[in-house]
């Protein structure tokens, strides 16, 4: 049995994959400091219990792994994070490391494969899967003030409403919806708010 | 069928043979007895809920359903 040296908050709304985590994590230098299901729980988890890693799944039920990174960051929430799927997704590495993430893994790989990228990011090292294809040329990522557009589209907000929550001109809001479609190659609110979504965005 | 139900497809097919593959892995490494049960009755969830998957997408797909 190594010592433990590593507690892992672990994020996954599959009860069958929290039970594989915690069976593979048996006898590691890791154990499993917590379990979530949802965005809402780990919010105040993750402060409580202060874990050394954060282990997410992309598709939890209230919302995408991406954005909990992004909302932990902001809570002053350093810990390194390791996002999962079972899908190799195109820009999925991309998207993980503008999160906050410094990590991304295949639920499709090795047990091996997991502990390389939990061990890379306690040490501190960037460990993306090279399987994520990447992300399509031309596909920049968006500024956070592109991305508070994205989100007040997605909340049906329109453009007058969405320049007097910015505090920015209709103009303003035009140009960065303009560049917002452009990065996300679509031309429509809700083909913005569609692929955002899939891409982890919003 | 676009690009977005192409993904969700794809993600709800790997999900259950991600943990098939994941399981299977722990039943070679793992000696204990509780663990190998625990695996292997993963597997077995894990199957019948890829085979519910794949009936659902067949029935779908099938020409007459439609």
């Amino acid at each position: 049995m190594s010592p433990y040296q590593f507690s892992v908050l672990l994020v996954d709304d599959d009860a069958m994959v929290r039970s594989w985590v915690r069976l593979s994590l048996e006898g590691s230098e890791f154990r499993l400091a917590g379990v979530a299901s949802t965005v809402g729980e780990v919010l105040e988890l993750a402060r409580k219990r202060a874990p050394d890693v954060l282990l997410v799944d992309y598709r939890l039920p209230d919302g995408m792994g991406t954005e909990l990174v992004r909302q932990l960051r902001g809570q002053g929430v350093t810990a390194p994070a390791v996002l999962m799927t079972a899908n190799p997704e195109r820009g999925f590495s991309e998207a993980a490391r503008e999160a906050g993430a410094q990590g991304t893994a295949l639920k499709t790989g090795s047990i091996d494969e997991f502990f390389a990228a939990m061990r890379a990011v306690v040490a501190g090292e960037d460990s993306f899967d090279g399987r994520h294809p990447s992300r399509s040329p031309g596909r920049a990522a968006l500024s956070p003030r592109e991305r508070d557009v994205l989100r007040l589209v997605a909340a049906g907000t329109t453009n007058r409403d969405i320049a007097a929550a910015l505090d920015v001109s209709g103009e303003t809001v035009k140009t960065l919806l303009n560049r917002t479609f452009t990065k996300l190659g679509v031309h429509r609110r809700a083909e913005a708010v569609a692929t955002a979504h899939k891409l982890g965005i919003l | 069928v676009n690009d977005a139900h192409v993904d969700l497809l794809s993600h709800d097919l790997r999900n259950p043979l991600a943990m098939i593959s994941g399981y299977a892995e722990l039943l070679l490494i793992r000696r204990d007895e509780a663990v190998r049960v625990e695996a292997a009755e993963a597997i077995l969830e894990a199957a019948s809920r890829l085979s519910t998957l794949l009936d659902e997408l067949v029935a779908e797909l099938r020409p007459t359903a439609r």
